[in-house]
């Protein structure tokens, strides 16, 4: 079943006109067209859905695309996997005795009750704590990766309630480039894991070598934030046809190595060494006079107090190949000939993240940089270093284009809005990784960014549209803190296992069940796709947005319409598309109006621009660094800091640095492997775990973990067999996938696996990741999380069969 | 009986005329008035993209379910402009059916300008009559426009400007304008040919400044800033001197007068250090400033005199500013409010930056607080 798209979706000719001039009127309570497959989007890019007799029976790609992103069929699952929370759940020994409940958070039975019931509980509990702790102890932080949509965007929403509730604790930063986004301002003066990238038609016309630092696009380009707009798996198609010289560089044999197939040169170091190595190609080039001492004069600061340290001037150990061999386990001679590569051609290195979400994940991309500064090829077309090519399609050219608005944080506070409420955001923040330390050691002082800052008292958390009990290190340690607080509300279309620990559990509808838009894209805004809603909420489910809009009625009388602006969903996005289309006219896009353009059930596609097409990032710095200065201090790139200097962290140096991990390859004991956490293929995260792309991946019904075909060997474990993964922190269950497409001394399990805890043993049935890894800041400069830091021992599972129950509603449920 | 005869004949005659008249003045009624549809407009394919534009503007559809159809707004109402369009619109019929000039949306891109200068020529002459056929001063209700709008519209009526001079792209999307190169390059070219003896020279683009003994940058000089050539080696070769000020916090920038924003040029380290400096005093709000004098090599083409890059600077005022709002004197604005102002502005336009650059050196010579010196 197919919808013709065209490129702008308008009614064209005489027969249009006739249209428009009888006003037909809109039938936006009738989502479903005329037999036509209806247009939605989500993460995974812009979807058509097929019906049939009202049921959603199969989601496929809206764009044309070559290379197949397997999340794009995941829309009846979503939809109707039996892991859906169906009703308001409240947790029985809470609902006996709500200000002093009995039980423990995850081991109780859960209740059925009323959308009131739950609505007035959770009220009446949550000014309770408010009035007796203040704001601060409500964390409304709610991280996560939310559906796409710009009016149904769940954490923004809570956000909005806490605000006209009068503020609550949020949170700073994120999982994914906890470390980076703090450190990248002090070195080149923006986040740069954000940004806009070199383009993909600059980077095929002028690069001659690729190099893949620890990144697995092909996994990772099938999502945006947004919504993807599917041009970054075409790019990377394109680059493998080009024939440039790739490298990868990578401790597993990822998805992406084997799409480039023997196209690309695979080099394996072992996982969290990329600073010895990068150190080592460093060391290579000043040896051979190969590094760019114009551009390190011109452009860069504190390359000298660097090189110092390179060449062991200070503490007498010279960073030299064969050192560096010692640690990341690549060959000295391969080292030195990446550094005779890297100089002698036009070289873009293009990072990933996962390196940096390690203990001192802060000084992998700054040693990045200032190799890539060594290069000297910053600001010029395909050379130099980008954070963001694996994800949300950066390099993707920026369109002209109509771009959507979305709902804020916050409702206009204040008399002249019409109404008098005392508004508040966030009236604290801390870093979203350390939730745990922040249950933990509430009142207690951590160092942050150069500040020193207080834990709030959390007493109560709602969360919204995120999967915490996933994304978080050390699982066991969080259930333990997750005691602490009075109040646990949970607003999921499914039941996971932050669900199962929650107190009240509220059903949500899934963004099927929704009308909304997004944008694709979110560096190139290429299109503007309607997100219609396509099957009625299932069961009780509710959007958060009329949930919010309830319970900030109870907050006062009038609330609901406050909360709303008295806009229905659809009049919301009416205003929005208005937005869109002001911005699309001086963008010069062609848009109709939305009546039309909601019944055309078609995306619009933004113009091309000639100029952002040949975007180099850093051009302008590199034609003139004095009148377009960086944002650091001396608005240059800062190889040493001054700055973090002044913070005397002891694990964060003033300049980049070998630090050796705790738990790492160059540490373990006898036995003991390094635990990778890579990304799934089939996966965003912890979403989409329940659906049929399981069957695909999952090995004897389990999360599978890859190990060395040696590693393996050692311990009589054979594909297929069932392993227990472990350490003093937990136990997984996992199904082995024996390989040489992982370094010797790795192991891998993907993040995302829904903790399932066995009640007995306490071994999660369902090989979550997270149960292993170490919950600890990357530094105290920027406490991003360190999920990629754990030692661990495998053993074949011999015990009694477990059966797995990681997608299973509770009894009642 | 003749005479009722010639009587019948008469009748006849008169009921067929009357007849044959009614249906040839009723057909040309019914044509003129089937042409005039919007339905008959867009039925040829080269009114596809205007039409698309038009479907996305408030002119299309909104609120109270009013419409500006193709003919109101292109046909003037006046019985001689109407047929006088109507004739002269037959030319579209051809270009449509035989030269196809406009029937690529790159072909149509091409001819936007002229055929967007021609419309609103047409509304200029009639005083935009089609406008006014709706919109009136005396209908407007001025309180519940936008303040801005209200204040404009008063100026509008004071001086007697028509609607269009403001209300461009209001159904169909203004042309891009792009100026072409060759009004610079003669700039350019001009410099070729200053005269060697110049004693004041200006740069018509950012120019590099190095040091006397060395070669090494000292920095920048923006174009149109005065520079005092102290030797000249009759080629393009000058020492000059450059007098500016500098700003506590802020030494990598050279401006023009004290508390004034006026960015004149850029300075390296080098070019820091090799300033003649006054001492610093504070301005009023406490900003400390103090005078400079910079000698320093130049070896690009500059001009004697800045009356050729003031005019170039009006041409691209025209083009740039006034394409989309009346044209706002350079007076209005003061040094400091101009920066920003032609920064923000600019970037809603395809300006260059080193035409940007010029755009506000220009407004910044004859802003609101300047003296009017030499030039």
């Amino acid at each position: 079943m197919k919808t013709e798209l065209s490129r702008r979706g308008f009614l064209k000719g005489a027969g249009a006109a006739l249209a428009f001039s009888t006003f037909a009127p809109v039938s936006w309570a009738n989502p479903v067209a005329d037999g036509r497959a209806v247009l939605t989007a989500g993460r995974m890019g812009p979807m058509l859905c097929e019906l049939r007799n009202g049921k959603l029976v199969a989601t496929t790609n809206a764009l044309k695309q070559t290379v197949p992103n397997s999340l794009q069929t995941t829309g009846p699952d979503q939809v109707y996997t039996q892991a859906r929370v169906k009703y308001p759940m409240v947790r029985k020994g809470f609902l006996a005795n709500p200000e002093n409940p009995e039980g423990t958070r995850g081991d109780d039975e859960f209740v059925r009750i009323s959308w009131d019931e739950a609505y007035n509980l959770i009220h009446r509990q949550h000014m309770r704590i408010r009035k007796t702790y203040g704001p601060a102890s409500i964390f409304a932080g709610s991280y996560g990766w939310r559906s796409s949509g710009i009016l149904h965007k769940a954490q923004t929403l809570l956000q909005r309630y806490m605000s006209m509730a009068g503020g609550y604790s949020g949170h700073l930063g994120d999982y994914s480039t906890g470390a980076a986004q703090v450190i990248m301002p002090h070195v080149v003066g923006s986040v740069e894991v954000y940004e806009q990238q070199t383009t993909y038609p600059v980077v095929l016309a002028h690069s001659d070598v690729v190099v893949l630092w620890g990144l697995n696009p092909i996994n990772t380009l099938k999502i945006a934030w947004t919504s993807t707009d599917c041009a970054g798996l075409e790019f990377f198609h394109d680059l493998k046809k080009s024939g440039k010289r790739v490298i990868a560089i990578d401790p597993i044999r990822s998805e992406t190595v084997e799409f480039f197939g023997d196209r690309v040169e695979w080099v394996a170091p072992h996982p969290m060494t990329d600073v010895a190595m990068m150190l080592g190609i460093a060391h290579a080039l000043v040896d051979k006079n190969l590094h760019d001492q114009a551009f390190l004069a011109r452009y860069t600061t504190g390359y000298d107090r660097f090189e110092d340290y390179l060449l062991g001037k200070d503490d007498g150990i010279p960073k030299t190949p064969q050192w560096a061999e010692k640690i990341c386990g690549v060959p000295a001679a391969q080292l030195e000939t990446l550094a005779e590569v890297f100089a002698a051609q036009r070289t873009m290195l293009m990072a990933g993240w996962g390196m940096q979400r390690q203990q001192y994940g802060e000084q992998r991309h700054w040693m990045l940089v200032t190799l890539a500064a060594m290069l000297g090829q910053i600001g010029l077309p395909g050379g130099g270093f980008g954070l963001s090519y694996h994800y949300s399609n950066g390099g993707n050219p920026t369109r002209d284009a109509g771009v959507l608005p979305a709902i804020s944080a916050s409702i206009n506070g204040g008399s002249s809005a019409g109404n008098d409420w005392a508004v508040s955001g966030a009236v604290q923040s801390f870093p979203v990784a350390r939730i745990v330390e922040a249950l933990e050691n509430p009142g207690g002082e951590y160092h942050h960014n150069g500040e020193t800052r207080t834990f709030p008292d959390i007493r109560m958390i709602w969360w919204a549209g995120g999967g915490n009990f996933t994304h978080h290190q050390d699982t066991n340690r969080l259930i333990r803190a997750w005691q602490k607080p009075e109040l646990v509300v949970i607003s999921e279309p499914y039941w996971t296992a932050a669900a199962k620990h929650a107190d009240i559990v509220l059903p949500i509808t899934t963004s099927f069940e929704r009308n909304d838009m997004t944008m694709t894209g979110d560096y190139s805004n290429q299109h503007l796709v309607p997100m219609k809603q396509v099957v009625p909420p299932q069961w009780e489910a509710r959007h958060d947005f009329d949930v919010f809009a309830d319970m900030a009625e109870r907050l006062k009388a009038g609330g609901h319409d406050v909360y709303t602006e008295g806009k229905t969903e659809m009049e919301w996005l009416y205003e929005f598309y208005k937005t869109a289309q002001q911005s699309g006219r001086a963008a010069r896009v062609p848009m109709p109006n939305f009546d039309t353009f909601w019944v055309n059930n078609q995306l619009i596609e933004m113009n091309e621009n000639e100029k952002a097409e040949k975007f180099v990032r850093y051009a302008s710095f590199r034609e003139d660094p004095v009148l377009n200065p960086l944002g650091t201090p001396s608005g240059r790139i800062e190889i040493y800091s001054r700055t973090i200097e002044g913070f005397g962290l002891e694990d964060c140096p003033p300049h980049p640095a070998w630090l050796a991990p705790t738990e790492y390859t160059g540490s373990a004991k006898p036995g003991e492997l390094q635990l990778m956490t890579a990304h799934a293929a089939h996966r965003l995260h912890s979403q989409f775990n329940y659906s049929h792309l399981r069957d695909e991946y999952a090995i004897a019904n389990r999360e599978p973990i890859w190990i060395n075909t040696e590693d393996a060997q050692q311990r009589g474990i054979q594909t297929g067999d069932q392993v227990r993964a472990f350490n003093s922190r937990g136990q997984v269950l996992v199904g082995a996938f024996v390989t040489d497409r992982i370094k010797q001394g790795s192991v891998c399990i993907h993040e995302g696996a829904w903790p399932d805890l066995d009640k007995k043993t306490g071994i999660c049935k369902n090989g979550g990741a997270n149960v292993l890894t170490l919950d600890i800041p990357s530094s105290r400069l920027a406490n991003g999380c360190a999920g990629n830091s754990a030692l661990v021992s495998i053993e074949k599972y011999t015990g009694p069969d477990l059966p797995l129950t990681a997608f299973d509603p509770p009894a009642n449920g | 009986m003749s005479i009722k005869k010639r009587y019948l004949a008469l009748i006849v005659t008169l009921a067929l005329g009357a007849v044959l008249g009614w249906a040839v003045l009723g057909g040309t009624v019914a044509a003129l008035h089937y042409t005039s549809s919007t339905e008959f407009c867009v039925s040829c394919h080269t009114m596809e993209q205007p039409y698309q534009e038009y479907q996305g503007s408030v002119h299309f559809s909104n609120a109270k379910g009013i419409r500006a159809e193709c003919s109101d707004c292109h046909i003037p109402p006046t019985p001689v402009d109407y047929v006088m369009r109507k004739i002269g619109a037959s030319k579209d019929v051809y270009h449509e059916f035989v030269t196809g000039r406009i029937d690529t949306p790159e072909k149509y891109e091409a001819h936007r300008q002229e055929m967007a200068e021609t419309v609103w020529a047409r509304f200029r002459e009639n005083d935009s009559a089609t406008c006014r056929s709706c919109h009136t001063y005396e209908a407007m209700e001025q309180y519940a426009q936008s303040r801005d709008a209200a204040q404009m519209h008063r100026y509008a009526q004071e001086n007697g400007e028509t609607c269009i001079n403001c209300h461009k792209g209001v159904a169909h999307f203004a042309p891009e304008v792009e100026l072409d190169s060759s009004a610079f390059d003669e700039l350019v070219a001009q410099a070729q040919h200053t005269p060697r003896d110049a004693a004041q020279v200006y740069p018509v683009q950012p120019m590099a400044l190095t040091a006397l003994d060395a070669d090494q940058s000292l920095g920048t000089v923006q174009p149109t800033t005065a520079l005092q050539v102290i030797e000249s080696d009759g080629e393009q070769q000058r020492t000059v001197r450059l007098t500016g000020y500098q700003m506590k916090g802020a030494e990598q920038v050279l401006y023009r007068a004290l508390g004034q924003r006026a960015v004149i040029g850029m300075l390296t380290d080098a070019g820091q250090k090799a300033l003649e400096a006054s001492a610093y005093e504070a301005d009023v709000y406490g900003n400390e400033w103090r005078s400079v004098v910079l000698k320093a090599k130049i070896d690009q083409p500059v001009l004697s005199t800045l009356a050729p890059v003031w005019d170039y600077a009006e041409t691209l005022d025209n083009v740039y500013c006034s394409t989309c709002h009346a044209k706002i004197p350079a007076d209005h604005y003061t040094v400091n409010a101009w920066g920003p102002v032609a920064k923000s502005m600019g970037a809603r336009t395809d300006i260059s930056k080193a035409n940007l650059e010029i755009l506000t050196q220009y407004f910044q010579h004859h802003a609101k607080d300047v003296a009017h010196e030499q030039e």
